[in-house]
């Protein structure tokens, strides 16, 4: 394998993880400016902006031709979610069950994944499918939108002094972190997409199981981080939500966006219909199982996750390679 | 901004545009390689194929001369020229036969008179044209054997026309014409290994309207339903620059038949009765296709590594920026009253600096505030009465002594010109010892009257120290059964 190709990967991951926080940070800053209240921009910029690096990259896969890069990177995103971030997190500390509406919102994203796995069925997915995901986030967000704020409102209140630090207030600052987040997006997508596509062509694997894995991993580390770090603090109160706000968002809003850009119908290959799709129903259930008992999310349970995670790359691993072999 | 985003930035732009910088420099480097590369390919195919053609012309010409060379046949021609012996022609139809079968490539022999009649032919004989009688005239010296042109029509084998004076004894006897198989020229033309995708070989000779090429052009034309030879008209066209006999190789400035921006070296050949030119080209494009690959690769790298560049820049960023937020901490924590409070010291760089520098100055402060606790205790618990008053009249600290002795609050004592307190009949005093005071003597057992909160008068002896510069009256009070003096 070209190590060209694993410079393009790391370098164009820190372009769009960067870039997304940059952009981020300048729109906040700018809301802010312009007196935009607080909820609302924690509600639209912060929620929708830390899926910028998900969005972007399925929006150049689409473009480029690459259903299966687009599948694997927000299939892939919401098992890692589940698995391995609030694995992660609760093997350091347990997460709690969620307050509010996280019991209502657990039970829209398993919808929410049936309804993909059910457009899916047919081995396609086309505009039109994309047009009906789409309408299910904004009819999710509308209903969701108070809640939501609420949640974001308290998550930042707690934000350390670095990220206040950060806030430009200068307008050339704002307009330059505006600029260089518009700017870096889209480049370190490019470079992710090329990359992902040498990569998978160049160890023999399919689009798929590079976006499954070391796509849907990089694009998950803003979260994984602060995530853990939230649990190191002993801070777990949103870890929960915040994983199904994301998952609702991956498959209705981004897959959305996805099916919509794709110049012709996305195609759906076989191995997300027998083992990717069930995976990460398997997974949003489990989630769900513990928010609707009201249980915490404890340590032997994040472990346990952990452990799921580590066998479903290894059943990938041996797949790719009894493929090639 | 953050030092972290500050780095981020900074690095970005640092690195980007230096590696931005490099590139375009590699990129201009390669470039002229790439150009002096193809200049060189370009220039050594054309002598190949210049070479090449040679070597089929001289074939030809060979060919001709080896049936020209027949003594027999000139002396023949020259018999049937002076007497018109007819068994002479006869012996040269028979030589001219031979030839044609022992040669499988002659499509058509033919001699003709030095009046320009035809005498004898064999073969396709309609293919066998006179000389023109100028071109007669400018008849070459002997054993020149020059050729006439190509003959193509379609779908047929390709065929050349040469001629030969034919001379005895420097007088000429007469002209022999030959038609041979011109494939090879044709193959030569239409073999384009090392041309790439675009590049190809044109033999052009001159044509009234411009320039004819002998053989079928790599590139149809628009609208041409199949490949087939083309006359140039295109006064830029490298065909003209190879007819001129220029040999050069050419990059700038040059178009071909189809319009596109051709690279080209030229070459020519001297056929005899005319000048073919030969030209070597490749589309510019071709090659700067891959030169563009090779920039867009470049760019698509930079950007990568400046990606790496910057998440060392934020890793190196939180480096940088959290010791510095753990002191900001450690300040809160001691202007919290927690005076035990250090800064890590395990650096060795200026922040390590600047946390042992902070460290050394909570000692100090500590040290301080531990006297001042001291002090402040002394102050508090004395049973003698401690106070700092000003010149302008007023207490400015009191100790609980004063209160336990004259019953008034803090508040009172501190709210009220201190003379107020004082017994009428000694105030007068008491005012010329502030007086001299002021004038920075000390005060020593001065004695007056204080009022105090039930009604009573208490007998204080004072004992003052001024301080000039700010005003400032350190005094102790007791109580005294002493009285002042006369």
């Amino acid at each position: 394998m070209d190590p060209a190709a694993l410079v393009r990967l790391v370098g164009g991951l820190v372009w769009l993880l960067l870039g997304g926080d940059v952009l981020v940070r300048g729109a906040v800053a700018l809301a802010r400016r312009l007196h935009v209240s607080p909820m609302v921009i924690a509600l639209s910029v912060v929620a929708f902006g830390t899926s910028l690096p998900e969005l972007v990259v399925v929006v150049q896969a689409s473009m480029a031709g690459f259903p299966d890069l687009v599948f694997g990177n927000v299939v892939g995103s919401n098992i890692a979610n589940v698995l391995l971030v609030a694995g992660a997190a609760a093997a350091i500390y347990p997460l709690g069950y969620g307050e509010g509406s996280v019991g209502r919102d657990s039970l829209v994203m398993l919808a929410a994944t049936v309804l993909i796995i059910a457009l899916s069925a047919g081995g396609t997915l086309s505009r039109t499918d994309g047009f009906v995901l789409l309408a299910g986030v904004a009819a999710v967000t509308f209903i969701t939108a108070g809640e939501a704020a609420r949640a974001y409102r308290d998550a930042e209140l707690k934000t350390p002094m670095e990220w206040v630090l950060g806030l430009p207030t200068n307008p050339w600052m704002i307009g330059l972190f505006l600029a260089a987040g518009a700017v870096g997006l889209p480049v370190g997508a490019d470079l992710v997409v090329d990359a992902s596509v040498e990569i998978a062509s160049g160890l023999g694997v399919s689009e798929a199981v590079v976006g499954l894995t070391i796509l849907a991993i990089g694009t998950s580390l803003p979260e994984l981080a602060t995530t853990v770090v939230a649990a190191l603090q002993k801070r777990t109160e949103v870890a929960i939500g915040t994983i199904v706000g994301s998952n609702i968002f991956n498959i209705l809003g981004i897959m959305g966006v996805g099916a919509v850009i794709s110049p012709v119908p996305v195609s759906v290959s076989r191995e997300f219909l027998t083992l990717h799709f069930p995976v990460m129903f398997g997974a949003a259930l489990l989630i769900d199982l513990f928010v609707l008992r009201r249980k915490p999310v404890g340590r032997a349970a994040g472990i346990a996750f952990l452990a799921m995670y580590a066998a479903y790359l290894a059943v990938l691993v041996v797949r790719t390679v009894a493929k090639a072999g | 901004m953050d030092i972290r985003t500050k780095l981020v930035f900074t690095l970005a732009a640092v690195t980007l545009g230096s590696l931005l910088a490099f590139g375009w420099f590699l990129y201009g480097i390669a470039d002229r390689m790439v150009a002096k590369g193809t200049e060189d390919q370009l220039a050594s195919l054309a002598e190949s194929e210049a070479d090449a053609l040679e070597t089929i012309l001289n074939g030809w010409r060979e060919r001709v001369q080896l049936i020209g060379s027949r003594t027999q046949l000139r002396i023949s021609l020259r018999a049937w020229d002076a007497s018109g012996d007819s068994a002479a022609l006869a012996r040269v139809a028979t030589i001219l036969s031979d030839a044609a079968v022992s040669t499988p490539s002659i499509a058509a022999l033919g001699v003709y008179g030095t009046d320009g009649r035809r005498l004898v032919t064999v073969g396709r004989a309609a293919e066998l044209v006179p000389l023109r009688s100028t071109e007669r005239a400018a008849a070459p010296p002997a054993d020149s054997v020059h050729v006439l042109g190509l003959i193509r029509d379609a779908g047929e084998i390709p065929r050349v026309a040469l001629m030969e004076p034919l001379l005895l004894d420097d007088e000429l006897v007469g002209s022999l014409y030959v038609v041979l198989d011109a494939r090879r020229l044709v193959s030569l033309a239409e073999d384009t290994t090392g041309l790439g995708q675009t590049g190809e070989l044109m033999i052009v000779a001159p044509d009234p309207a411009g320039a004819r090429t002998l053989h079928a052009v790599r590139h149809p034309l628009d609208g041409a339903e199949s490949r087939g030879p083309i006359v140039l008209t295109d006064p830029d066209d490298p065909a003209f620059v190879a007819l001129r006999g220029e040999d050069r190789v050419i990059t700038e400035g040059l178009r071909d038949y189809r319009g596109r921006s051709v690279w080209a070296a030229t070459r020519s050949v001297d056929v005899g009765s005319e000048r073919w030119g030969l030209v070597v080209k490749l589309d510019a494009a071709e090659k700067r296709g891959a030169i563009l690959a090779f920039r867009n690769e470049m760019v698509s790298l930079a950007l990568a590594l400046a990606g790496i560049g910057l998440l060392v820049a934020v890793l190196l960023g939180f480096r940088f920026a959290s010791p510095i937020h753990d002191l900001a901490g450690v300040a809160n924590q001691i202007r919290e009253g927690n005076l035990d409070a250090r800064a890590d010291v395990k650096r060795e760089d200026e922040i390590g600096l600047l946390a042992r520098t902070f460290n050394g100055m909570a000692d100090e402060l500590q040290e301080r505030m531990v006297e001042l606790h001291e002090f402040h205790k002394f102050f508090d618990v004395s049973v003698d009465m401690l106070c700092i008053a000003g010149t302008d009249g007023y207490f400015k600290r009191v100790n609980p002594a004063f209160t336990r002795a004259l019953g008034w609050s803090e508040e009172v004592l501190l709210g009220q010109p201190f003379l107020e307190l004082v017994h009428p009949e000694d105030e007068a005093a008491t005012q010329a010892e502030i007086e001299k005071l002021a004038r920075g003597e000390l005060t020593i057992s001065f004695i007056n009257r204080f009022r105090c909160a039930d009604g009573s008068w208490k007998w204080l002896k004072w004992n003052a120290y001024p301080e000039t510069d700010t005003g400032r009256l350190y005094a102790v009070a007791r109580e005294t059964r002493d009285r002042p003096g006369p």
